[in-house]
């Protein structure tokens, strides 16, 4: 199932850089969001994701166990992290009977919007007891600054 | 070709009673196979580090339990949440007796591969058939 976003640049929402146009950004983002969080049920796409943030990064992390990193594929593209990659379920002997087989392989292949922009080039993923997590440091502008308060 | 990985709900334990620490359980997906000399189980378990799993086997009863502690630092903030994480539990009925002392258990990248040779009077043994 392919899903097509329409990320609108122009809108009467859009007027250059403003403090509002982060706040915007999120909102928009949050609504992005909530149709990914509607995807979460059987039958959604694989892997199911988890996105967490901090002041320096954003993380996405996804529960792959029984992978080799060299089957899995991840790509950052502005502000568009595209995981895919293949899971293998190393075949048993043939006399084997088998009692239960919940575990499946297969390939796999999701993309999502992230919400918060980062730096394309310093984007790093670790592969950790079958869990995937994948660091974006956000770019300057988005982290928080503090503004000091002059008194007069 | 390939066929395409389906996302299912992690199966989420609601009604165990054996609960003694807080926080979601759920079962984790496993392969049981046999052949004639050992019954081997595959567990995936992601996020669980050797230290805190712990494989039980008394009076045929097989218990896998597993704590997750890779949880994300206290300053991260949800962005968005599609799966939970929590303890791993399970549990099996071995119809087969087990040599307790040749049992292999090895944990990596999140699968437990988990091997339980049958003890020799287990082993199913040609029985000849006497024509009288």
């Amino acid at each position: 199932m392919l899903i097509r976003r329409m990320v609108p640049t122009e809108s009467p929402w859009f007027s250059g850089h403003d403090e509002l146009d982060g706040i915007r950004r999120q909102i928009r983002g949050l609504m992005g969001e909530m149709e990914e969080a509607m995807l979460a049920r059987p039958g959604a796409i694989f892997p199911a994701l988890n996105v967490t943030q901090d002041e320096d990064n954003l993380y996405v992390r996804a529960e792959l166990p029984g992978m080799k990193p060299s089957d899995l594929n991840v790509t950052a593209v502005k502000n568009r992290l595209s995981l895919s990659g293949s899971r293998q379920i190393a075949a048993e002997d043939e006399s084997a009977s088998y009692h239960r087989r919940e575990r499946a392989g297969g390939h796999f292949s999701r993309s999502i919007v992230l919400p918060v922009d980062f730096q394309g080039d310093k984007v790093t993923a670790d592969y950790v007891d079958g869990i995937l997590t994948v660091t974006l440091p956000r770019t300057p502008e988005t982290k928080p600054k503090q503004i000091q308060v002059k008194t007069a | 070709m390939e066929k395409q990985l389906q996302r299912s709900e992690k199966q989420r334990i609601t009604n165990s009673a054996e609960q003694t620490r807080p926080g979601l359980v759920f079962t984790p997906a496993v392969d049981i196979f046999e052949n004639d000399s050992v019954i081997t189980v595959l567990a995936d378990l992601p996020g669980v580090k050797a230290k805190d799993l712990k494989v039980d086997l008394r009076e045929n009863t097989l218990t896998l339990t597993a704590a997750v502690n890779s949880l994300p630092s206290e300053k991260e903030t949800d962005v968005f949440r599609e799966y939970e994480s929590g303890t791993f539990f399970r549990q099996f009925t071995l119809a087969e007796t087990i040599d307790q002392a040749k049992i292999d258990a090895e944990l990596r990248d999140g699968v437990l591969r988990l091997r339980l040779p049958k003890t020799e009077a287990a082993k199913p043994r040609q029985i000849a058939v006497k024509a009288s």
